[in-house]
């Protein structure tokens, strides 16, 4: 007879396997990140909404980082769009379509780093799929989190989506030329943000007025520098 | 949104333990608050990815959400966080770790002969 629910004709059977479901992905970001730090490339894990203005900011911080030292991984479900952009600045990159995935993972950016000439590279900047929730909880072995915010989504980002913004190392508000056209406010977004990630510095930009961030490039130089 | 995922990870664990001369009647799932994993979510997407195999009709998902845990890198003590509040509740200090939260673990399966 079975034990566990008595019945006649079943054997029953409990199998203890105290696994991590998602290790995958935290071994494949533990290889990737063991590969930056060999190669001496710091990697960003640039996240936020989609048209929040990721890859707008891109553009802004190419020229101060040197668009030789950089290479790029776009992300996003279909097209080419981002990427050409990105090459049309001069810069290596790689384009990932994820097919309906709603963020990247560790072994899409290993596959995509096969593909770059990293020669001389000094920054990796991963454009992950925009989206507030999924890419929060997959590591692809980056040493710095920026998430990008816009004033057009409004001040209370960071109380909806609490996960994604606890989990970056530096904040971009874009877009702050709207600001007087807007009802964004700038104190209640901060405030929530200091609750939520109390260390993370914070940094506004627009595109109207690309010396903006210049601030940000060298506040990324010198993280570099401390990992290094 | 990432339910799906999980599942499929879940089940790419299983699979290569369960033939077909086995069912699944139960499997218990620890997840840390921070994974943000909705329960009924996960279980549709459980029942979507496993439709019409015999080994997991009717399988109970069993799942516990453990809390985000903090600990204070100043007065070193160890707290709940709430609401992310990521501020340690006794002295006020910003500098803290996250010790748990971040839990996406299979602990067990019961499976039956059939």
């Amino acid at each position: 007879m079975c034990d566990e629910c008595g019945c006649e004709e079943h054997k029953h059977e409990v199998i203890t396997l105290e696994e991590n479901i998602l290790k995958d992905n935290d071994v494949r970001a533990a290889e990737n990140r063991a590969f930056f730090r060999e190669k001496e490339i710091f990697a960003v894990n640039i996240t936020g909404s989609p048209g929040s203005g990721k890859t707008t900011f891109l553009e802004m911080l190419i020229p101060h980082l040197g668009k030789d030292n950089i290479a790029i991984i776009e992300g996003d479900l279909e097209g080419d769009v981002d990427s050409c952009r990105m090459e049309s600045l001069g810069v290596r990159t790689v384009q990932i379509n994820t097919k309906g995935a709603c963020h990247l993972n560790a072994h899409l950016v290993s596959h995509a780093i096969e593909k770059l000439d990293l020669n001389g590279i000094k920054y990796l900047f991963v454009e992950n799929v925009g989206n507030l929730i999924c890419p929060t909880f997959f590591d692809l072995g980056e040493e710095m989190r920026i998430i990008i915010s816009s004033v057009p989504e409004g001040d209370d980002k960071p109380v909806k989506y609490p996960p994604m913004f606890a989990s970056g190392n530096m904040l971009i508000l874009t877009k702050i030329d709207l600001l007087p056209h807007i009802s964004f406010n700038r104190e209640k977004f901060r405030d929530e943000l200091s609750r939520i990630n109390p260390n993370m510095p914070v940094f506004e930009v627009t595109s109207r007025k690309p010396e903006m961030v210049i601030p940000v490039a060298e506040a990324i130089k010198k993280q570099s520098k401390e990992k290094r | 949104m990432h339910e799906t995922g999980i599942a499929k990870r879940l089940l790419s664990v299983i699979h290569p333990m369960v033939d077909e001369k086995k069912r699944i009647t139960r499997i218990k799932l620890r997840f840390g608050e921070l994974k943000m994993v909705q329960k009924e979510l996960l279980e549709t997407a459980f029942s979507i990815l496993t439709r019409g195999d015999k080994r997991f009709r009717d399988t109970i998902l069993e799942i516990e959400i453990r809390p985000v845990r903090g600990k204070c890198n100043i007065c070193r003590k160890e707290f709940d966080i709430k609401n992310f509040e990521m501020r340690c509740p006794f002295c006020g200090e910003t500098s803290i770790d996250i010790t748990g939260g971040y839990e996406s673990e299979i602990v067990e399966m019961e499976v039956e002969d059939v």
